[in-house]
């Protein structure tokens, strides 16, 4: 079975107990007290395992623990842009990006909203 | 004393070999932070006297109220000797990129460059030089790993690509795996500099218009555009150099690696393929072929007829379902491994000791 509907465009965190957390949108965090563009957010990062970025339903890039077993809960990053404009009510996300940081690198991997183009990129962690 | 590095980038003097390497490297240095001034001489050459281009660049390079602690030559092949002995406190670090094909030249001078890099395995680890250092060739993400595929040209897309100088081995390659191409009808490219190859011969006819200018020259494709091909190829073929033969003399007989040093390593197409996102085909004819790549990442070939059935099995047989999951590996090995960034760090861990 799909970890996603068909149609999902998102971020989906897995965590150590195998709990799967996929992306609201437009979501209040209780925990920030504040209204988000999604829930991100709210991903505990001490317990994910993994960080997986769909794409109108297509794996488009995953990270994971697994395969990298270095990497340590303060090693993940993800963030995302989106917009408000005059007319929209509310906000609309502009790309996503996953990653983590390794040697002093982040590597970073981004999925283009309009083609769902993978983009990767290499910067000097800060 | 000197504890902070400044480097003076130099290009290579021609325009179509190495700019990827130099743009690789400029853009590494600037994500590191390292203070650096670049010095494109390909376009310097342009409007200069090449004697006046290399006076320049060594006024630039001693000046002391620049601060330079490294010149750092990209290829390095064509700069003239005088430059290497008269840079007083300033080091000189050659990133070779055409070992070990064109290696003769730099090795009469490297008693004058205080640290060689190159590309080539057996010459940075023989025991014959005590100035030379592995620094194999890599890939750029902000050229290779940017490119939003579905929205390329036309042009840009094609089922099987070779883009490269035609040596007489990879037109041996191409040759036999013409009848696949017929029998399946595939989008089949051939771009670079096909010019060695002969009139008559029928793999002209894979050469597109936008090879040639108006008068019907070929035309060096320009890397950018080389990035689109490679995004718009579902595989990209890579041969390596021929070892023997060389342009300059158009003959078996390759002047410049007097020393016979074995090819073992890889071309820069070998990391570029990947992070574009396209299946490569790489001819495992080279040590670090199988040490850097596996087979869940790349196919391989070895010959004609090997090519011929991998080029079948991953556009028309039970292959196409192993593409994608294959070139994500692929992809990931490279941008976590070998780019111009991790090439960067590595050069600095060397260059930097002596300034402590």
């Amino acid at each position: 079975m799909s970890r996603v509907s068909p149609d999902f465009t998102g971020l989906v965190a897995t965590y150590d107990d195998g709990k799967l957390v996929r992306e609201k949108n437009h979501f209040y965090s209780k925990l920030l007290g504040r209204q988000c563009a999604t829930n991100w957010g709210e991903i505990a990062l001490k317990k994910v395992v993994s960080l997986e970025l769909y794409w109108r339903g297509e794996s488009k890039i995953k990270i994971s623990k697994e395969d990298k077993p270095l990497i340590s809960h303060e090693d993940w990053y993800f963030t995302h842009s989106a917009i408000m404009d005059a007319v929209s009510p509310k906000p609309k996300i502009c790309s996503r990006n996953i990653g983590y940081k390794n040697d002093g690198i982040l590597y970073l991997y981004s999925v283009d909203e309009d083609t769902g183009a993978l983009k990767v990129q290499n910067r000097v962690a800060k | 004393m000197q504890n902070k590095i400044k480097i003076l980038l130099v290009s290579d003097t021609t325009h179509f070999a190495l700019t990827d390497v130099y743009y690789g490297y400029t853009h590494a240095l600037k994500a590191l932070g390292i203070p650096f001034k670049a010095y494109p001489f390909h376009h310097f050459k342009d409007i200069l006297n090449r004697d006046i281009c290399y006076q320049m660049m060594h006024s630039e390079a001693v000046r002391k109220d620049l601060g330079f602690t490294h010149v750092m030559f990209i290829g390095g092949l064509n700069i003239p000797g005088f430059v290497f002995k008269s840079l007083y406190d300033v080091k000189s670090v050659v990133v070779a990129t055409e070992d070990p094909h064109t290696f003769d030249p730099l090795k009469d001078k490297l008693d004058d460059i205080d640290y060689y890099f190159s590309n080539e395995k057996s010459i940075a680890t023989s025991d014959q030089f005590d100035n030379t250092y592995y620094c194999p060739t890599a890939a750029d993400t902000f050229t290779c790993g940017s490119l939003p595929r579905n929205n390329l040209d036309d042009k840009y897309h094609s089922d099987v690509l070779f883009l490269g100088a035609m040596y007489p081995n990879r037109e041996k390659m191409l040759s036999g795996i013409l009848s696949a191409v017929k029998k399946y009808g595939w989008n089949f490219k051939i771009m670079g500099h096909p010019g060695f190859m002969k009139e008559e011969n029928p793999l002209w006819e894979y050469v597109p218009e936008e090879n040639f200018d108006v008068n019907g020259n070929i035309v060096t494709v320009p890397h950018e555009e080389t990035v689109k091909y490679y995004n718009g190829a579902k595989v990209v073929l890579n041969f390596f150099r021929d070892t023997e033969w060389n342009p300059r003399t158009n003959d078996m007989a390759n002047p410049y690696n007097s020393d016979k040093f074995e090819a073992q390593s890889l071309n820069p197409r070998a990391y570029e393929v990947p992070l574009c996102g396209s299946l490569q085909m790489l001819e495992d004819t080279r040590k670090e072929a199988r040490q850097v790549f596996n087979e869940d990442e790349v196919a391989f070939f070895s010959d004609s007829e090997t090519l011929a059935s991998q080029l079948e099995y991953y556009l028309e047989g039970d292959g196409v379902d192993k593409v994608k999951d294959m070139t994500m590996k692929a992809l990931l090995k490279v941008s976590e491994g070998h780019t111009y960034l991790h090439r960067m760090k590595s050069i600095l861990k060397v260059i930097e000791k002596d300034l402590k």
